[in-house]
């Protein structure tokens, strides 16, 4: 027998050790490294391929800006136009000079007029296809070369010909014609045309620059110090009368995070005060707060132990990991309620209650464990954390929680504070409950997986009306997929691209994007030189010969052509391809090439992109293309990429859901050994499960990633419920455990039922799973778990 | 492709100088602009170049209506017509006696090396970013450009301007050495009303 000052010595030993325990792995816990990284969220099979490219191709952390000229008119007078280039201008310049960004794509350059035609003549030996060289030869007859040059005349006599005394000299024939057109269609991603030197849209009320940050714009914090950045150069840049509309990550990232921000801020005080009244008065004592708080000291050593294993966790997984760790104040709970409230001695009500808190953790546990083998890496992390949390928090409170209690049993509760004697009304709870499961497998099949992240991302109206502006002024109506032709080197991946852009060519009706017309990779430079010297080894001398003749005619000096027939005649020219892709063409080629950046990768990897139009009629190509070069190449179709997560989200669900479903119930079974029992206490989990399927159906008709994280952790609540009401069913403790189990039902609909009233739709889901989920399970196992055991005995309370 | 971009400025330049310039030194040029609508006039050119056996001497009329409408034709040696008309370019020229459109230089292909042109539409030269002004005498103003992009194709334009305000007997417009186009108006009319289908048909 230990006396009340040696108790209470050793209590205090108890809290100190705990409590240093603690400190110490918060201090190894602050050194975890927090991501908060979109491709944590999603499947590991996708991230290994697609979303990682497409981060690398800088499109998750581009900012785009639309700037347009405020009017109701769809003409813009000269003196708008000015006012939004300027503006243009102004903003880029500043985007330019901040170092949270690396390119800056606003205009071409402003010398481009004098340097474009000497830059791109060189590209052409290397550009001229089969059809070309049709076409070449009827230029190279007399006749053709009389036409060539007499045109060639003509400009140079127009308005237009001032300046162009080069170009004839150079190029006679207008061969140079064949590259500018094929400029067109280098126009990246976008629906763009150029005037004066920068990006407008069709109506040119709008007006195009991309930015690309150099932080990673999934962050909440990079994501501020971007958007501060963005203010600052609309500040300084953006003309009366023009504005701008901010489309990409960033607002979305913002939008979200200010949105739980606001939520949090109001719900959060509100929860803390509505649960510590609740667990006050329902304890009767202020010790109750304590009791919830004892469980989350597991936090901070959980978080040490996941610091120690994996060395980083995702921001998600850290706080619903956290949020998960609260399962266990439901163990706190019943271990407080039967030591102050059950008859018996500290030893014996510990003892009676240790069966059913192994069981309960082993069950929550095991969820938990079944959720380490999802495919979504955050989905790891989050159960890595809770079964740490979990566990470590249930060896927390039964270290500490006999110490808050204070004076302990035989003190059993009065009539006036029980619920009313089950006998009378067993029916009714479990005639509602079987009608309750009856809805639930109704509704349940009806339910679809919606595995679309976008019905989580909380937009706002403004940024509705930017994304639908972006895409009607910028993208057009057309979905568009990527193919990623990848390579050590530009050469090593123009060469990928060349072989893909082939395979479209000949494989689609519609036009599609690509830098492989202008651009080629070395084979092909290499057949092409050859066809290049072919062709005018065969045609050289008599192109000089009708040029000489006819430039003569029409007035030119004899022999002004020499630049030219030296042109034809100089194949070893060397081609450097990034030289072109750095040169004047930058900013057209900016989007469609990705040369390494030096840093970031371990092997550094050059990108080119072809953008092709999806639709049902080229999907099939592209998929095609796909089987036929799986080497260094990637199709990224946005559409199907959105169905292939929905599809390994949703594969991912069911089969975690199903093995969890089993591994409980053959847990479960496994400890009490009896069907009945069994049954009863999973009804809880039952009735969560109909609940919730009924909610989802009436409300959406479908069910969120959010739901189904959700519904694990009220499956864990709702199954300890079960095995405690069994455990005192079997104990005679009923009572005590029906009012703990109130308790805890009461404080995690407080907690997270606030959550109902967020406007993020993250937090909406969750807050109205739990309150559905838990509002059936509470009832179910405080009333009809009872009473479904008494039906087989004959009891009748 | 520099040249036709570069052509088309010098002229827009000029148009609007025509219809906007006093006769008399700096007055102010923006508030002139305001009154100017319209200027169309026949002209005679004259081209010297170095890769030239001869100068080419052209004929021919040039319509302008602010803010960025034109129509410059030759009718003289060889037929060809030029179109400006709410940013669209097109141009014919004459083929077996019929005007045929050169898809080739519409301006979906010019429009990359179209740059500044609009700076030029706003016919307020005195603070124009491109070219330094300078009144040589009471008729002739010769502007050159400060930019060195600009520099390596004109060196130069000389205006001379006509007794009447606002117009212009000539301009000549300075490519390099022994390298100049000479443009001489005669017949010149101002803010007379144009139907737009002079800037939309040939």
């Amino acid at each position: 027998m230990v006396s009340p000052p040696e108790q209470g010595k050793k209590s205090l030993l108890t809290w100190i050790l705990v409590l240093a325990a603690v400190c110490i792995s918060g201090l190894h816990a602050s050194t975890i490294e927090i991501r908060e990284d979109a491709l944590d969220l999603l499947p590991d099979s996708i991230v290994t391929s697609d979303l990682e490219l497409i981060r690398r191709l800088g499109m998750i952390n581009r900012v785009y800006l639309s700037i347009s000229i405020d009017t109701e008119t769809t003409e813009i007078t000269d003196a708008q136009w000015q006012q939004l280039r300027e503006s243009v201008l102004r903003v880029g310049t500043t985007l330019q000079e901040s170092p949270l960004f690396g390119e800056v794509v606003y205009r071409l350059p402003p010398d481009l007029e004098t340097t474009l035609f000497s830059n791109i003549l060189p590209l052409l030996p290397y550009a001229l296809t089969n059809e070309d060289y049709r076409e070449l030869a009827r230029a190279v007859t007399a006749e053709g070369v009389r036409q060539r040059l007499q045109r060639m005349f003509q400009l140079l006599n127009s308005p237009a010909g001032i300046g162009m005394r080069d170009r004839v000299v150079r190029d006679p024939l207008g061969l140079s014609l064949i590259l500018f057109n094929r400029l067109k269609q280098l126009r990246g991603e976008f629906a763009v045309t150029v005037k004066d030197g920068v990006f407008t849209s069709r109506d040119r009320t709008s007006c195009l620059i991309w930015a690309d940050a150099l932080l990673p714009l999934t962050d909440s914090n990079n994501s501020e110090q971007v958007q501060a950045a963005v203010d600052r150069a609309l500040a300084v840049g953006l003309a009366a009368g023009v504005s701008a509309r901010v489309i990409g990550t960033l607002p979305h990232t913002l939008a979200n995070i200010r949105t739980v921000r606001s939520d949090l801020k109001v719900l959060l005080p509100l929860a803390t005060v509505l649960l510590a009244l609740f667990l006050v008065l329902a304890c009767r004592s202020p010790r109750g707060v304590l009791v919830v708080a004892v469980p989350f000291l597991a936090a901070l050593p959980a978080i040490a132990l996941q610091n120690m294993i994996f060395g980083k966790v995702s921001a998600l997984a850290l706080g619903f990991g956290i949020v998960l760790t609260g399962l266990a104040v439901d163990f706190a709970v019943h271990l407080f309620l039967a030591l102050r409230l059950e008859p018996g001695s500290r030893k014996e009500i510990i003892r009676k209650l240790r069966r059913p808190i192994l069981l309960a953790w082993a069950t929550t546990t095991s969820v938990f464990l079944v959720l380490l083998l999802s495919s979504v890496p955050s989905h790891r992390q989050m159960a890595g954390l809770a079964i740490a949390g979990i566990t470590l928090a249930v060896i927390i409170s039964w270290l500490l929680i006999p110490t808050i209690t204070g004076s302990t049993g035989r003190r059993p509760l009065s009539r006036s504070h029980l619920p009313e004697q089950v006998s009378r009304k067993t029916f009714r709870p479990v005639l509602i409950w079987i009608l309750l499961l009856g809805a639930g497998m109704v509704c349940l099949p009806r339910l679809e997986f919606n595995g679309d992240m976008r019905v989580l991302d909380a937009v706002n109206a403004e940024i509705n009306d930017s994304d639908t502006h972006f895409h009607e002024t910028w993208r057009g109506s057309i979905d568009q997929a990527l193919v990623l032709s990848r390579g050590r080197d530009l050469d090593q991946a123009l060469d990928v691209n060349d072989r893909a852009y082939a395979f479209l060519a000949d494989n689609l009706s519609t036009p599609f994007q690509s830098v492989a017309p202008i651009l080629p990779g070395p084979a092909v430079r290499r057949e092409r030189a050859g066809k290049w010297r072919e062709f005018w080894t065969r045609h050289r001398n008599q192109v000089a010969t009708h040029l000489d003749r006819f430039g003569t005619e029409l007035g030119f000096r004899s022999g002004i052509f020499t630049p030219f027939i030296t042109f034809t005649r100089d194949t070893e020219a060397h081609f450097n391809a990034e030289q072109v892709v750095r040169g004047p063409l930058r900013p057209l080629l900016a989007s469609m090439v990705r040369l390494p950046s030096g840093s970031g990768h371990r092997e550094p990897e050059t990108l080119v992109m072809t953008i092709v139009p999806e639709n049902d009629t080229t999907w099939p190509v592209l998929k095609e293309l796909k089987g036929q070069q799986t080497d260094n190449l990637n199709i990224i179709s946005f559409r199907s990429w959105r169905e292939q997560v929905e599809t390994l989200l949703k594969d991912d669900i069911q089969r975690l859901s199903l093995l969890a479903a089993l591994v409980v119930i053959i847990l479960v079974g496994f400890f009490f050994r009896d069907l009945r029992k069994t049954a009863a206490a999973l009804a809880p989990v039952l009735a969560a499960l109909a609940s919730m399927a009924i909610f989802s159906f009436v409300t959406a008709s479908s069910v969120n990633i959010m739901h189904v994280l959700m519904s694990i952790m009220v499956i864990g609540l709702s199954v300890d419920y079960g095995i405690f009401s069994v455990c005192a069913h079997e104990l005679k403790t009923t009572r005590t455990t029906r009012r703990a189990v109130t308790i805890c039902a009461v404080s995690s609909c407080i907690g997270f039922g606030v959550l109902a009233l967020a406007q993020h739709p993250a937090l909406f889901s969750l807050g109205t799973t739990v309150l559905a989920g838990i509002g059936a399970a509470w009832p179910t196992a405080a009333w009809v778990t009872p009473a479904l055991l008494d039906s087989g005995t004959g009891r009748t309370g | 492709m520099k040249g036709p971009a570069s052509g088309l400025i010098i002229l827009f330049f000029f148009f609007l100088w025509a219809g906007s310039v006093p006769a008399q030194g700096s007055a102010d040029l923006g508030e002139a602009s305001v009154r100017f609508r319209s200027v169309q006039a026949d002209f005679v050119q004259e081209k010297h170049l170095r890769i030239l056996a001869r100068p080419i001497v052209s004929r021919g009329r040039f319509v302008f209506q602010a803010p960025g409408n034109l129509r410059w034709e030759y009718q003289i040696p060889l037929q060809s017509i030029l179109l400006m008309h709410e940013g669209r370019v097109r141009k014919f020229t004459g083929h077996n006696g019929r005007l045929v459109e050169e898809k080739g230089l519409r301006p979906d292909a010019m429009q990359v090396v179209l740059g500044e042109i609009s700076n030029w539409l706003d016919g307020r030269f005195s603070d124009n970013a491109a070219f330094a002004t300078e009144f040589r005498d009471a008729q002739t103003i010769v502007l050159t450009p400060k930019k060195e992009g600009l520099r390596s194709f004109i060196s130069s334009i000389e205006l001379k301007l006509a007794d009447k305000a606002g117009l212009l007997d000539s301009v000549t417009l300075f490519e390099g050495p022994e390298s100049y186009t000479l443009i001489s108006f005669t017949n010149r009319a101002l803010n007379k009303e144009i139907p737009a289908t002079v800037f939309t048909s040939p």
